[in-house]
C-alpha cells in the first residue's frame, strides 16, 4: 500500500510556510531584485502609462553657467524634465493638469514623499476625532482640523477637513569639534625609543545655551474642552466675532466657488485638480473629498484617490461639508500663510451648535486677532501638546440646509 | 520483529520533515526582513557611516543607494558673516570672491572646496577653505528649488575655532515638523546645537531629521607654489552659478465684490 507523500498535516504545514515566505519577501532586503520586484509588481496598482515627452521650456533670460564642464558637453543636473500625465494640455511648456484621473507620481521619483518638507494642517489623523456626550473632544492630535456639529436626531457627528500642504522645509545643523592631540616620548640612557601614540581625540565642545531637541514619546494626554474657555490669550477669555468684523473681499487665493458660494463650478475643476495633485504629490495617504450635492456620480472605489463623489439617493439628516485651503503652496521661515476654511449645510435638514478645531502644527504659530467669521461665533484658543495653539470657532446660529459660511486665521510659519 | 508503531511514525514524521522545514525557513526570513524593515522604518538613513569620514564617503555612499539624484544640481545658499568674502574653485583656480551670500548648484557625493577670505584680524588666519559635501536633495515644487536653497552658513564661532588647529564639523538637515522646534528662525539665522563630546553629529542630525549635507570646517592651506592645488580643491568638481531668487512680488488684495450668495450671509448692513 503506497503511503502518500505528505499527510494532510504536513500540506497544512507546507502551504502555511509558503505563505509566511512569500509576505516576507519584499521586507527581506537580502533576496534579488528580481524577486523582490516580482513580488512588488503583483500587489501594486496598474502603473499609468508613460505619457509623451513635454516640449522643450523656452530658455530664460537667467540662464546657468556651469564652471569646471568643457564646452560643447552636454549639461547634467537640470531639473527633472517634466513629463505630463495623459490628458494633459501644455502651454508654454508647462503642462496644465484638468483631471486628476488617477493618482500621479513625477516620473523617475518613487514615492513616498520626504514629508518632512511639507507642513500639513487639516484632515484628522491618527486617532478619529469623538466627542463624547459631555462635550469633550477626545483624539484631536496637532495638524487635526474637524468640526463637529449637532443634528435634529440628538446625534453629535464628526467631520474631518481636507488637509492643506504647504511646501516650507526648515533646516537645522548639529556641530561637532574636534582637536586631535597627540605626544611623544623618547627615553634617552638605553637609547629605546618609546613613541607615544595617539590614544584619543580632545573634544571641546563649547557651552551653548541651545537645548537639544528630545524626541517626543508620544501624546500622553487629550487637551479637553472644559478648559477652552478658561485657558486665555493675555486675559481674553473668548472672542465674539461677528459678521461685520468678518472681511467681505476674497482674497486671490480664495477665488474658488466652493469657497465663495459652497457650490463645486466646473470652471474650478482645474486649479481644483492642481491643488488635489500638489495633495496627491505631498501625501499618499490624503486626498481633498468634494461632494458635490445633489448631482448624479459616478463612484470611485480604491485607496489613493484624489477626490471621491457621492450619488445621493435619498434625504439625508443635516450634514456639514468643511474644506479648507491654504494661501500659498510655499512658504519660508518667517512669511505669513493664510488659511481659509468653508463650511456648509450639504444635508436636508439644519444642524446646530457646530464647533470647527483646528490644531496648528509646532512650525505654525498663530498671529493674535487675525481670526474671522463670516457668522456670529466664539473663538478661543488654547495650548496644545505641539508648542502651539489649537483654535475654536462656535458658530452660534443653527444652519439650514444650503448654507454655509467661513473662518479665517492668519499664522506665521516658524 | 518490526513494530508496526514505530513503522508508521516514521514515515509519519518522514512526511513532515520538508513542510517543517519549509516553515522554518519561512520564519526566518520573516524574522529578519522584519528587522531589516523595522530598522528601515526608524529613519536610519546613515546608520553606518560617521561624519569624520573623508569628505565624499558619506555621499557617494548616498548616491548608491539610487533614487533621482544622480546628476542633480541641488541649489545650496553659502552665507557668512558680514564683510567676509565667499568664493569657490573652479576650473584650476577660485572664482571673483563675492560679499553676502553665493547660490551655487552642487553635484551629491561630491566634495566642494570654498574660500573664505578677509576674516578678522585676531583670527590666526585670514583665510579659511572649508569643504562642503551635499549628502542629499530636496524635492521642492517645481519652479521652487532656487527659493528654498540647503542653507549652510558659516559664523564666526566656527571660524576661530578652525583657525586655531580644530575640526569644526556641521552636519545640517531638513527639520522632522513633527520634531521641530517651536523657536523662530530669523532669515538668514540656522538653528543649530553641539552634539556633545563622543557623538557622531551625522547620527545625530539622523535621529532629528534628515541629512542633507556635511561640512567641515578646518585650517587646512592649499600649497600653489608649483601651480593650482588640484588635490586640495577634488579637482574642482562641475558646479552650476545661480543667482539669488527674487523676491515674491507684492500682490494687493483685488477690489472684488462683496459677498452676495444664497450660500452665504450678506454683508452685515452698516
Amino acid at each position: 500500500m503506497r503511503t502518500p507523500l505528505l499527510s494532510t498535516l504536513g500540506r497544512r504545514l507546507l502551504a502555511l510556510g509558503m505563505l509566511t515566505g512569500l509576505l516576507a519577501l519584499p521586507a527581506c532586503k537580502a533576496m534579488p531584485k528580481a524577486v523582490v520586484d516580482l513580488v512588488a509588481v503583483r500587489t501594486q496598482p496598474a502603473e499609468v502609462p508613460p505619457a509623451p515627452p513635454a516640449a522643450e521650456p523656452p530658455k530664460s533670460a537667467n540662464s546657468v553657467q556651469v564652471l569646471g564642464v568643457p564646452k560643447g558637453k552636454p549639461v547634467v543636473g537640470q531639473p527633472l524634465p517634466v513629463v505630463p500625465r495623459a490628458g494633459c494640455e501644455i502651454q508654454g511648456g508647462i503642462p496644465v493638469p484638468y483631471l486628476a484621473a488617477s493618482a500621479w507620481q513625477p516620473p523617475g521619483i518613487k514615492g513616498p514623499w520626504p514629508q518632512d518638507e511639507f507642513l500639513h494642517d487639516g484632515g484628522d489623523a491618527y486617532e478619529p476625532v469623538g466627542v463624547s456626550p459631555e462635550w469633550r473632544v477626545q483624539g484631536l492630535n496637532v495638524e487635526d482640523t474637524v468640526a463637529h456639529y449637532d443634528t435634529i436626531d440628538g446625534r453629535t457627528l464628526v467631520e474631518p477637513s481636507n488637509c492643506a500642504y504647504v511646501y516650507a522645509p526648515r533646516f537645522s545643523s548639529v556641530r561637532s569639534v574636534v582637536n586631535a592631540s597627540s605626544s611623544e616620548f623618547v627615553d634617552g640612557p638605553t637609547k629605546i625609543r618609546k613613541p607615544e601614540r595617539v590614544v584619543n581625540y580632545e573634544e571641546r565642545t563649547r557651552v551653548v545655551t541651545r537645548t537639544e531637541q528630545l524626541q517626543p514619546i508620544g501624546q500622553v494626554a487629550n487637551t479637553k474642552l472644559t478648559v477652552y474657555r478658561r485657558d486665555q490669550q493675555s486675559g481674553v477669555a473668548s472672542t465674539a466675532l461677528l459678521a461685520h468684523s468678518f472681511q467681505q473681499t476674497f482674497a486671490p487665493f480664495e477665488d474658488l466657488a466652493v469657497i465663495r458660494i459652497g457650490a463645486m463650478q466646473s470652471a474650478d475643476k482645474a486649479r481644483l485638480a492642481e491643488r488635489v495633485e500638489s495633495a496627491i504629490i505631498w501625501s499618499k495617504d490624503d486626498g481633498v473629498k468634494v461632494f458635490i450635492e445633489k448631482q448624479s456620480a459616478k463612484v470611485v472605489t480604491g485607496d489613493k484617490r484624489a477626490q471621491a463623489i457621492y450619488a445621493v439617493h435619498e434625504p439625508v439628516d443635516g450634514r456639514l461639508r468643511i474644506c479648507k485651503i491654504a494661501s500659498t503652496p510655499a512658504a519660508q521661515p518667517g512669511d505669513f500663510v493664510d488659511f481659509t476654511i468653508r463650511y456648509d449645510n450639504v444635508g436636508d435638514s439644519p444642524v446646530g451648535n457646530i464647533v470647527i478645531l483646528d490644531s496648528l502644527t509646532t512650525r505654525l504659530a498663530y498671529e493674535p486677532d487675525s481670526a474671522q467669521s463670516s457668522r456670529k461665533a466664539h473663538f478661543t484658543t488654547a495650548h496644545n501638546a505641539a508648542e502651539s495653539l489649537e483654535l475654536r470657532w462656535e458658530i452660534d446660529e443653527p444652519l439650514a440646509p444650503g448654507d454655509g459660511g467661513l473662518v479665517r486665521f492668519r499664522c506665521k510659519v516658524r | 520483529m518490526s513494530l508496526p508503531f514505530r513503522n508508521s511514525n516514521r514515515r509519519h514524521v518522514r512526511s513532515l520533515r520538508l513542510p517543517l522545514a519549509v516553515a522554518l525557513v519561512a520564519t526566518l526570513l520573516n524574522t529578519t526582513g522584519g528587522s531589516l524593515a523595522s530598522a528601515q522604518q526608524r529613519a536610519a538613513h546613515y546608520q553606518f557611516a560617521a561624519s569624520q569620514q573623508p569628505p565624499g564617503a558619506v555621499g557617494a555612499a548616498r548616491l548608491q543607494a539610487g533614487g533621482p539624484v544622480q546628476g542633480y544640481f541641488q541649489p545650496v545658499e553659502i552665507s557668512a558673516p558680514k564683510g567676509m568674502l565667499i568664493g569657490m574653485a573652479a576650473q584650476g583656480g577660485w572664482t571673483e570672491p563675492v560679499d553676502g551670500s553665493f547660490h551655487a548648484g552642487m553635484l551629491l557625493g561630491v566634495p566642494y572646496r570654498v574660500q573664505l577670505q578677509n576674516l578678522p584680524e585676531e583670527f590666526n588666519s585670514r583665510e579659511c577653505y572649508p569643504t562642503v559635501e551635499i549628502i542629499d536633495r530636496t524635492y521642492a515644487p517645481q519652479g521652487m528649488a532656487r527659493r528654498f536653497p540647503i542653507p549652510v552658513v558659516f559664523n564666526e564661532d566656527d571660524l576661530r575655532l578652525a583657525t586655531k588647529g580644530m575640526l569644526v564639523t556641521r552636519v545640517i538637515y531638513v527639520e522632522d515638523p513633527q520634531q521641530a522646534i517651536p523657536g523662530v528662525q530669523a532669515p538668514g539665522d540656522q538653528l543649530w546645537h553641539d552634539a556633545g563630546s563622543n557623538a557622531n553629529p551625522l547620527e545625530v542630525a539622523d535621529r532629528l531629521g534628515r541629512p542633507v549635507a556635511i561640512v567641515r570646517i578646518g585650517a587646512r592651506m592649499p600649497d600653489e607654489r608649483q601651480g593650482p592645488d588640484l588635490q586640495f580643491t577634488y579637482g574642482c568638481p562641475p558646479w552650476q552659478r545661480l543667482s539669488a531668487p527674487a523676491e515674491a512680488q507684492f500682490v494687493p488684495a483685488p477690489e472684488a465684490a462683496p459677498i452676495q450668495s444664497a450660500r452665504a450671509p450678506r454683508a452685515a448692513a452698516q
